[in-house]
């Protein structure tokens, strides 16, 4: 048999000349009409708020510091309709990278709802809805024994989560000339009926303290509770704040058309002290206030200051 | 434990009580080489015929070896014979409970040598010819490949099986059926080789020269192999030659080569040695005028020994390395996120040794193997790598085959040492760079069954433990062949684990570094293969058709991670991998044509933590950057005017890999106390779904030219002309999506060479 190679090679060798004027086209950014990433904070405890606005482009170099921002930040308070355009500062950061920081100098409402908002030039918005906490109450129980365990709850009011909990102990060593030391104690309450409730194991803690205490034992001054009201928005995902998970776009954020998270806070605090029977029943010695002797207060003593008040 | 002592007593005790049961009748066993040379012939079919023309027959393995049991006494004429050689006659006169052992030596036949290509008649020799996930390559098939070097090389001529999937012209990774390359078994006469391939896509370890067969199992492999979950790659090299010194040395833009053999006791102790290393930076670079600073070589060496008429003795060695910067050549680099000047080196160095034996006594083939085998890796930049990886693996074994007229029983056990040390250099966040020692001990039985002329039913178990991780397997496996006429229908089954694992961080495909490990998150990888095939022989037309499917469980891949940076955490995944592999070859002197396609679909089904909340679903089904769905090869072959020309055109659709809708920075807003004039974000790649893009397709047409000339009645010169990427296809080989840059696939390469061999 003779084979027709002066017809099979030309037809070979044509056949690839049109494949390989195929050019496929290669998409790896697909693009979206996201515009922004925004990352920031409205706080009941400060007089300026303050956001970072990260434009989503189409390339990992964020590009000219110099060439400024297309965005406009504004609040609007949609309770009362107030609308307040937030003014830009371009920062440097320690690494020598640069963000656009935007700020504004208010003290939002606590209640009252806001939403924050960027738009592009061509109207593209992102934006993000919260609500500011109420201001805290907190009722504090008596202390409770159960198999000479104390424990003391304290109750909180218009609050529904609470994050950067921690409970500080103002203890003093019974070496004598010992400074009133704080010791401080992270904690974790549960929203329930309401309320928002914290309960401190006072015994377990002794232990604590007094592990953490020169000369391994003392007296207690007072205790004192803080910690940040937030909105039930900053929950992350999987309830820890784990960054290599947060980090994955989508989680943790309330932002509309948009990447990021902006949250809302009121700072709540609280202090007492406990009588010098019940401080002697949990595991420490009687305090005695002011052992200076020349009257005036330690400015760091909340007992003697006459405590603080949420 | 005390399973695996039972198994071995068990496989120990069936094979001897086998044995017994032979005393009234005899057994023909030996060895059939190539007169010329000395070297074995697989193939070769061995009859006995007597007055009344019954005959038994057997064909001999890669050994030469072949074994007729269950012979009645008698008088008997032993024919063996193979294509292109002189048949041989011997008359034997057989008595009850003979065991005869002899060596027999065919002689080329003149009038034939000059048409017949000379090749193993084994049922899976040849492109098309699976059996049962089973092919056979012959250094005569590797040749017919198009390559920018005047020898050929395995690695070349896989890439042109459907069902294997390459990573290209670069990087040296090969995906078979599905499998990533650390699950691919590769043994090098018994030796197991880490990391097989070299840098540069066209070249393997292991040179066509010295390679006399090849075995390639794409699934559904038997119970003599394990440890690895997706196939195996059987290399059984060439012992030398026994005769006269020979040798040969090429040259070409890629590679330099240098082979020589010879006896060093004439018809009993031979050596084979050969020596490659690579020219790209001297040679092609020139040629394309482009970076390609890719270093490479091997060296094999091998003593080969007949011992006495049953027993033989070799020593192989290996030693390879390899050096390249993959990320070297990226175009429109944006911005300089990292030091880019990343080498990647390894090198094996591996020696075994093999006692093949024919008991006096017992109609049986037992072979012993002690092997070494370690690989060195590492990467970062040059004089200062971040990360490095040894591993190392010794080897006892021994596997024996009992011949029995209607089975051969198959057994062995063996005892495997790791040394698996690594510093990983925070590559994988819950991987921990340590050292580390395992123990495996493990046995096989397997019975290959000839229920008929036509029907064989190969039933084995294999059983495998790790004591100090308190591990163990039972691995069954099944395998049938059913011969009608000129066709075969073929199915398989087993089950397979892998407890020793690499670990490649796939999100790049840049990235080869490979450290292994004991399975590090505590689940050991697990695949069960289910395959049936059909082929036929049509006269000078092979057609084969093969389904298979792989359920994969527990395999380890990277986290994705937001963070443009290389580290990342391992997940573990499971996955499918299902297709079709389809061939067809047309064989006729001076003519070859090889067309093959494959169809196939592989899905991973990763447990990542952020998945179900990145995506609100259980996990993410996606398809990994090995998923290549359609791929083409056509593969013709000619003789014109004593030119041979070789073309060939393969085809491949896109493969997966990650898209971004963007980037952007990111600050974790964790606390209310955070100043955000002082925090700075990280920045950030949004990525789409895993894995939801795909590259686009992949073609190439290669083609040379070769003439042989004969320059002494014992030298020939071979010249090569050939060119790589004939039509200068912009193949895409990895993108990095960080900054936008592309390293291609090596651009339209002519090559040329020369190779003068002595024989």
């Amino acid at each position: 048999m003779r084979y027709r190679w002066h017809l099979i090679l030309p037809l070979l060798f044509v056949g690839t000349l049109v494949l390989a004027a195929c050019e496929d086209e290669l998409t790896p950014i697909v693009g979206t009409e996201r515009p922004y990433s925004m990352y920031g904070l409205l706080t009941g405890e400060s007089d300026t708020q303050t956001v970072l606005v990260v434009p989503i482009r189409d390339e990992l170099d964020p590009g000219d510091p110099d060439a400024g921002i297309d965005a406009v930040v504004r609040s609007i308070d949609l309770t009362t309709g107030e609308t307040r355009v937030w003014r830009d500062s371009l920062v440097v950061f320690a690494n020598g990278n640069f963000g656009h920081v935007f700020f504004d100098l208010f003290r939002p409402t606590p209640t009252n709802d806001y939403r924050l908002e960027v738009t592009r030039s061509d109207g593209a918005t992102s934006y993000a809805e919260v609500r500011i906490p109420a201001d805290p109450v907190a009722v504090i129980e008596e202390p409770a024994a159960f198999n000479r365990l104390y424990t003391q709850e304290v109750v909180w009011s218009g609050i529904e989560e609470m994050i950067e909990l921690n409970v500080d102990y103002q203890v003093r060593s019974v070496i004598p000339g010992s400074p009133l030391t704080t010791i401080t104690i992270p904690y974790e309450g549960t929203y329930d009926d309401d309320k928002f409730r914290v309960r401190l194991a006072l015994t377990e803690d002794r232990f604590t303290v007094f592990d953490q205490l020169p000369g391994g034992n003392g007296s207690l001054s007072a205790i004192r509770m803080r910690g940040f009201a937030v909105d039930q928005q900053w929950d992350p995902p999987g309830g820890r704040f784990d960054f290599e998970t947060l980090v994955e776009p989508g989680l943790f954020s309330n932002v509309e058309n948009g990447f990021g998270f902006v949250g809302a806070s009121v700072e709540a605090r609280v202090s007492w002290f406990l009588s010098n029977e019940i401080a002697q029943l949990v595991g420490y010695e009687a305090f005695v206030p002011d052992t200076t002797g020349d009257g005036t207060c330690d400015p760091e003593d909340i007992r003697c200051n006459g405590g603080e008040t949420p | 434990m005390n399973r695996l002592v039972l198994a071995l007593l068990l496989a120990l005790g069936a094979g001897l009580c086998a044995h017994r049961a032979e005393a009234q009748t005899a057994t023909i066993r030996g060895f059939v080489t190539d007169g010329a040379d000395g070297e074995p012939l697989e193939g070769v079919n061995v009859i006995l015929l007597n007055d009344q023309d019954l005959f038994l027959g057997a064909s001999t393995d890669g050994d030469g070896f072949f074994a007729i049991s269950k012979v009645q006494p008698g008088t008997y004429v032993l024919r063996a014979s193979y294509i292109g050689y002189i048949a041989v006659q011997d008359t034997l006169v057989l008595a009850g409970g003979d065991l005869l052992t002899r060596r027999y030596e065919l002689t080329a036949d003149e009038a034939q040598i000059d048409e017949v290509v000379v090749e193993a008649e084994r049922e899976t020799a040849g492109a098309a010819r699976v059996v049962a996930g089973q092919q056979t390559v012959r250094a005569s098939d590797i040749e017919l490949i198009p390559s920018p070097d005047v020898s050929g090389d395995i690695a070349n001529y896989l890439t042109t099986l459907p069902g294997v999937v390459s990573t290209g012209d670069r990087g040296g990774q090969l995906f078979i059926r599905g499998g990533e390359p650390t699950q691919n078994l590769v043994l090098l006469d018994g030796i197991p080789i880490y990391q097989p391939f070299h840098i540069v896509g066209f070249y393997s370890a292991f040179p066509s020269d010295i390679i006399n067969l090849a075995d390639v199992y794409a699934g559904g492999f038997e119970s003599k192999f394990g440890g690895r979950l997706s196939s195996v790659l059987d290399i059984s090299t060439r012992n030398g030659n026994k005769r006269r010194l020979g040798g040969a040395a090429s040259v070409a833009p890629f590679v330099s080569a240098l082979r020589l053999e010879g006896p060093i006791v004439r018809d009993k102790v031979s050596f084979l040695f050969s020596a490659r290393e690579s020219l790209i930076e001297q040679g092609a670079s020139q040629l394309v005028d482009q970076t390609l600073p890719y270093n490479f070589g091997d060296r094999f060496g091998k003593i080969h020994a007949n011992l006495s008429e049953s027993s033989q003795l070799s020593v192989t060695g290996l030693s390879t390395h390899d050096r390249a910067d993959l990320g070297a050549g990226i175009e429109d680099q944006l911005i300089d996120l990292e030091a880019t000047d990343q080498e990647v080196k390894w090198s094996n160095n591996a020696i075994g040794l093999r006692y093949l034996l024919l008991p006096v006594s017992l109609p049986m083939l037992a072979e012993i193997l002690i092997n070494g085998t370690q690989l060195d890796s590492e990467v970062g930049t040059p004089g200062n790598p971040e990360r490095r990886a040894m591993t190392r693996q010794v080897n006892v074994a021994v596997n024996a085959t009992s011949f029995m007229r209607r089975m051969d029983l198959n057994w062995g056990f063996f005892l495997n040492a790791y040394t698996l040390e690594n510093e990983l250099g925070n590559l994988f966040d819950n991987v921990t760079s340590d050292r580390e020692s395992l123990t495996e001990a493990g046995a096989y039985m397997q019975s290959d069954l000839r229920l008929s002329r036509d029907l064989n039913i190969v039933g084995g178990l294999r059983l495998q433990a790790f004591p100090s991780k308190g591990v163990s397997f039972i691995e069954p496996r099944l395998k049938g062949v059913w011969r009608y006429g000129a066709q075969r229908f073929s199915a398989a089954w087993g089950i397979y684990h892998q407890e020793i694992v690499g670990l490649t961080d796939r999100r790049d495909a840049g990235n080869i570094f490979t450290p292994w490990t004991a399975s590090p998150l505590g689940s050991v990888p697990e695949a069960m293969h289910a395959l049936v095939g059909w082929q036929g022989s049509f006269g000078a037309l092979d057609v084969s058709v093969e389904g298979f499917y792989k359920d994969l469980k527990n395999l380890y891949i990277s986290e994705w991670t937001a963070l443009p940076r290389s580290s990342t955490r391992l997940q573990q995944a499971d996955g499918t991998a299902q297709g079709l592999d389809f061939r067809m070859e047309v064989t006729r002197p001076g003519f070859h044509v090889l067309a093959s396609y494959g169809l196939a679909n592989v899905e991973y089904e990763a447990g990542q933590r952020t998945v179900p909340i990145w995506y609100g679903e259980e996990g993410a089904l996606f398809s990994p950057p090995h998923d290549r769905r359609h791929q083409l090869t056509l593969l013709l072959n000619v003789e014109i005017a004593g030119f041979r020309l070789n073309t060939q055109w393969q085809y491949g659709s896109g493969v997966p890999y990650n898209q971004a809708i963007g980037f952007d920075g990111y600050l974790l807003v964790s606390r209310p106390s955070i100043n955000i004039f002082e925090r700075e974000p990280f920045q950030r790649v949004i990525y789409d779904r895993p894995y939801g893009g795909r590259l686009p397709d992949y073609h190439r047409l290669d083609v040379s030219l070769e003439r042989d000339v004969r320059l002494h009645k014992h030298a020939m010169a071979t010249f090569q002309a050939g060119l790589i990427n004939g039509y200068d296809r912009t193949n895409l080989f990895y993108l990095d999506l960080f900054t936008l840059g592309r390293v291609n696939q090596l651009p339209l390469v002519p090559s040329f060479g020369v190779k003068v061999e002595i024989d």
